[in-house]
């Protein structure tokens, strides 16, 4: 491996990074000449459907699938009893795509159908006969480690997937000796991230074996390692095409839906199209792992944040899915934004007959923020600080070292909390609230804060591996070409990577093209996720333009006859700064250049590792990221004590990630992660019923925000520049929803004086909190 | 494949003649019900009479006894008519918050009775207006207040062979107001947890007259009684209290996915009561 030097990168004289850039490929989008996967189709092509246990658990005695063999148009009819069964999963290999003997939640695939139309395949899977032992079921993830409990893989004693217990310095010493030591408890809901698109892919195999999988996915080349497992072959035998796809927030890393549907695929001996409709998707995504936390903390009087201990437990549902590295970014990725000298976390993984948790925008850390950032409001109350001053005091600035190894590099959450207060006019406000409501009988307002961070890649994942790799191509007409394997997902990495080349290499973005990642053509990288893309992207596009940059003027100097430090670029042209109608343009430049080396397009190579980024070591120490992002909120609430309905009438965001690139796709993602814990905050909650189904598999009782609910957004970006990477940008996907739904609940316990520590705060829950509260006041009375 | 019959009339009398001839048929006006629920149930074959084409099925027209709606009129066409908004301001506001946008283009006030959901939005003020449903069959025409038109979740009056014409909407008494009030879990695209519309005539400060019915809290759309006694009643807050207390006594909602029992029977109270106080103002 090349030798990263200690980088310190200067911010440039940017033209066009920075400036705000309509997504290139958006018109296509809304006029609907895009292809999204679930549109896409090949020639030949069937559609595959699965049959799925209507038992959170049970045991699958037989399966007789012959009167569905016989149904006209179907091609194949699978079960995990006729067909091999391999192990497979992104972290935990203990999901089958067909299950073997067991369902272990209702919705787990027992069989799957290939038929020339859904029709047929619905046809099919209706008379399949399947006979099932229904099994006592876990459907709390609180019942899952107690004594008795049924056991849902046999590999797992207790249910407990997984047991993390990191201490770093003792924390029962430090609350000895502290000012105020406090406790609370808290916990959050499963959460569905609600794309627009269902998971979805289109299969086809060769007759070598070679399987190619068109696919909605975030990560389209590390996902082929998983795929592989799951169907027993090895891993350069698949080939995955991401296409255009509506969105994912985490839940299309690798899915179940992909490998499926290249198995029914294979035994059809046709294309295979899978497709989730959407009640599937509810029942049987990857939602937000929901966890319980229980935070201790202590303090000195001044508010000297002195130690931290966290007990979490999480509900993995009934697969494992990314559930480790979620539940340990819940454990301790907060630890960078203040300085605690001490902080123990412990955490149980634990599995229930429930959907499969797995990624979800902010990747556990949302969770964390939302139960860590009231706790932090509760203390400052406690301790007769203000909230936003409690924090200040407590934040890590530039080049902090935590006790678990990780380095800050820039860092302006201290910035971002003071900038989002003063916007907000916060300290004003809430006296002047405070003020209104006494004499306000039905409206009570409130007003709250929230601070948080989020990494730019996550360095947990592969141990010999971070980074990314860009190769720039120039056609023979001087249009650029980007091979990249960070994949758009509709946050805009395609825009910014344009942005990128206009800005090194002074181009029109017209001359320049970002295709899809295919993984039989693009460099080899881990794709969308942790929020790396911009950070890990414009790094290594960086330096493959300055590579293209070097070759294009010693091509034009040699062409031009003129010195090479004469010559800059200009306008697509490499152009004389003494004499500017001495030029050479890149179509030109590139038509010489596949002439002279016959067919050879001219190359520009670049590679980025984060600098002082390590792998964690078994104790899980070593710094993990090389940008970490901030951001704060401060929201504005109204709450009806009549009904109970809360109102979030304003919400500031201001947010350090470092040099902004495309400011519209900031400013949408930003308002977009804001809406998000808006919902995630007040009405989002995937809700089981006593039978283990899920009760609201549908949008019109899965409640998200629309755009009549969402409240009013001002964000802003604080001056910042991350020196670890060319273009100085850190992240802004996650950290953009972190902070908001703890400062809404922080809103509204300052509006009324309760204290929510579950999620979410509808209106009948405030109104019911509001009665007790005042029969307790009258008891006292 | 799917296995329908359509049959699209241009004529009142064909659509009749034709009910009378498929006592099966499904009544096809916006189809935002209907075919959503076709849908889900999974693609059954269906005889389907539509009604959009019936001349004057759309119209919304002020006649002598009162507002003419038409079955076949828009959600958006109600939402917006002057008429209803300048007579019937809370007709025009439920219509406004019925669904979304692309829903209130397609959907019709008369499938939005016919379907017969407790929770549809325009009913509730279509009763405290004391609106008339006009059904017509081959044998005639026979007129039924909305009031007394359903008889359980998805089920009207309607007999075999006959169709919903419309409405009509007797002009209210002079010094009457109406107020209306949808609670739900969010202000955009979604179903009332509890609907409450109220019309109360006063007449120097005490009440006249006084209607309030309930949507989403019951089997069917509530009308609630015993308020005669209100008559000579002091038009304030007490009485508000009141007659909220009555309404929450006879809403009997149930707890599901949307709200629990409690919470809906307290959101009567407080819908009724808030509303009372804008009629009553």
């Amino acid at each position: 491996m090349p030798n990263i030097p200690d980088v310190h990168y200067e911010k440039g004289n940017y033209s066009v990074v920075g400036t705000k850039q309509p997504y290139i490929d958006a018109y296509d989008k809304v006029t609907g000449r895009t292809t999204y996967i679930s549109d896409f189709s090949l020639p030949g092509m069937l559609f595959g459907k699965a049959l799925r246990s209507p038992y959170p658990h049970a045991r699958i005695l037989s399966i007789d699938t012959s009167a569905a063999e016989k149904v006209p148009g179907i091609k194949c009819v699978l079960t995990g009893k006729n067909v091999q069964q391999y192990k497979w999963g992104p972290v935990t290999k203990d999901e089958y795509l067909l299950a073997v003997d067991k369902a272990n939640f209702t919705g787990d695939e027992v069989a799957a159908v290939a038929g020339v139309d859904e029709e047929a395949c619905d046809e099919a899977l209706s008379k399949i006969k399947v006979e099932y032992e229904p099994l006592p079921a876990i459907l709390n993830m609180h019942d899952a480690m107690k004594e008795g409990a049924p056991l849902i893989h046999e590999e797992f004693p207790r249910n407990v997937n997984c047991h993390f217990d990191i201490p770093r310095g003792d924390f029962e010493a430090v609350a000895k000796n502290a000012y105020l030591v406090h406790e609370g408890e808290y916990e959050t809901s499963l959460e569905y991230q609600s794309y627009i698109e269902p998971m979805a892919g289109v299969s086809t195999w060769d007759r070598k074996g070679n399987v190619t999988i068109y696919a909605g996915i975030q990560t389209p080349t590390w996902s082929r390692n998983d795929y592989a497992v799951a169907l027993g072959i090895p891993v350069e035998k698949v080939r995955i095409v991401q296409m255009y796809f509506g969105g994912g927030f985490g839940a299309k890393l690798s899915q179940q839906v992909h490998p499926l549907g290249a198995l029914i695929a294979k035994y059809a001996e046709q294309p295979v199209r899978f497709v989730m409709n959407r009640e599937e998707d509810f029942q049987c995504g990857l939602p937000r792992v929901p966890m319980y936390f229980k935070i201790k903390t202590a303090w000195s009087k001044e508010g000297k944040y002195l130690g931290k201990y966290v007990y979490i437990l999480a509900d993995n549902g009934a697969y494992g899915s990314y559930g480790i590295p979620i539940g340990l970014t819940a454990m301790y990725r907060i630890d960078i934004m203040y300085q605690v000298p001490v902080v123990h976390s412990v955490m149980d993984l634990v599995y229930t007959n429930k959907v499969p948790t797995g990624c979800f925008r902010g990747f556990g850390n949302t969770q964390m923020h939302l139960a860590h950032e009231t706790h932090i409001d509760e203390v400052a109350e406690m301790l007769g600080i203000a909230p936003d001053e409690l924090r200040i005091r407590n934040f890590a600035g530039e080049n902090y070292k935590n006790p678990h190894g990780w380095k800050t590099n820039s860092c302006e959450v201290t910035k971002c909390m003071v900038r989002a207060v003063e916007k907000s006019d916060y300290h004003a406000k809430a006296a002047e609230m405070a003020k209104e409501n006494e004499t306000s009988p039905d409206i009570k307002k409130g007003i709250g804060v929230a601070a948080a961070v989020h990494v730019s890649g996550n360095r947990s994942f592969i141990k010999p591996f971070e980074g990314a790799g860009i190769l720039l191509r120039m056609n023979e007409q001087g249009k650029v070409y980007v091979l990249s394997n960070e994949p758009d997902m509709g946050q805009g990495i395609r825009t910014v990577l344009t942005m990128c080349v206009a800005e090194g290499l002074k181009l029109d973005p017209e001359h320049i093209c970002v295709p899809d990642p295919d993984s039989n053509v693009v460099p080899f990288g881990l794709g969308c996720f942790a929020s790396r893309g911009t950070y890990m992207a414009t790094g290594a596009i960086h330096m493959a333009l300055n590579d293209m940059k070097a070759k294009l003027i010693k091509l034009a100097a040699e062409l031009l006859s003129l010195p090479e430090d004469e010559l800059d670029l200009k306008d697509g042209a490499v152009v004389s700064v003494k004499d500017p109608s001495k030029k050479a343009t890149y179509a030109e430049l590139a038509w010489k250049h596949v002439c002279d080396f016959p067919g050879q397009n001219i190359l520009g190579i670049g590679y980025f590792t984060p600098a002082g980024v390590e792998y964690p070591d078994a104790t899980k120490y070593n710094n993990i990221s090389g940008g970490y992002a901030f951001g704060a909120d401060v929201a504005e609430v109204e709450v009806n004590v009549k009904t109970g309905q809360i109102k979030v009438s304003k919400i500031w965001g201001v947010h350090d990630v470092g040099q902004p690139m495309n400011l519209l796709a900031l400013e949408g993602q930003l308002q977009g992660g804001i809406a998000m814990g808006y919902g995630w905050a007040v009405m989002e909650h995937l809700k089981y019923n006593e039978k283990g189904r899920v009760a609201n598999a549908g949008f019109l009782d899965y409640q998200i925000p629309t755009s009549a609910d969402i409240p009013e957004i001002d964000v802003e970006f604080v001056d910042s520049f991350e020196w670890t990477t060319g273009f100085g940008a850190k992240s802004i996907g996650e950290n953009s929803l972190n902070p908001t739904a703890p400062a809404i609940l922080n809103a509204i316990s300052n509006a009324i004086g309760i204290r929510f520590y579950d999620l979410p705060v509808t209106a009948e829950k405030v109104l019911k909190a509001l009665k007790e509260k005042a029969k307790a006041s009258g008891a006292k009375a | 494949m799917f296995n329908i019959s359509y049959f699209a009339p241009a004529k009142l009398s064909e659509a009749l003649e034709y009910l009378y001839e498929h006592k099966e048929a499904k009544v096809l006006a916006g189809g935002t019900d209907l075919i959503a629920k076709w849908k889900k149930i999974g693609h059954p074959d269906m005889e389907l009479l539509d009604i959009r084409n019936i001349e004057n099925f759309a119209e919304i027209s002020e006649g002598k006894d009162g507002l003419f709606i038409g079955a076949g009129a828009k959600m958006a066409a109600v939402q917006y008519n002057s008429a209803v908004n300048e007579k019937f301001p809370i007709l025009a506001w439920a219509a406004s918050v019925v669904g979304s946008v692309q829903v209130r283009n397609l959907a019709t006030i008369g499938g939005n009775i016919c379907n017969a959901a407790p929770s549809a939005d325009t009913v509730t003020p279509l009763i405290v207006y004391g609106a008339e449903a006009v059904i017509v069959s081959k044998k005639g025409e026979r007129r039924c207040l909305v009031k007394d038109f359903f008889t359980g979740p998805g089920k009207t009056v309607l007999q075999s062979g006959e169709l919903l014409k419309g409405f009509v909407l007797p002009y209210p008494e002079k010094g009457s107001k109406a107020a209306f009030s949808k609670h739900g879990r969010r202000i955009g695209m979604d179903l009332a947890t509890v609907g409450v519309a109220v019309n109360a005539c006063v007449d120097g400060g005490k009440i006249k007259d006084v209607k309030v019915a309930l949507g989403a809290v019951g089997p069917t759309p509530i009308y609630v009684t015993g308020l005669e006694k209100f008559a000579g009643a002091m038009a304030n807050e007490a009485a508000a209290e009141e007659i909220a207390a009555l309404a929450e006594k006879q809403a009997k909602p149930i707890t599901d996915v949307r709200g629990t029992e409690e919470y809906r029977k307290d959101m009567v109270y407080e819908n009724v009561r808030k509303c009372l106080k804008k009629a009553f103002a």
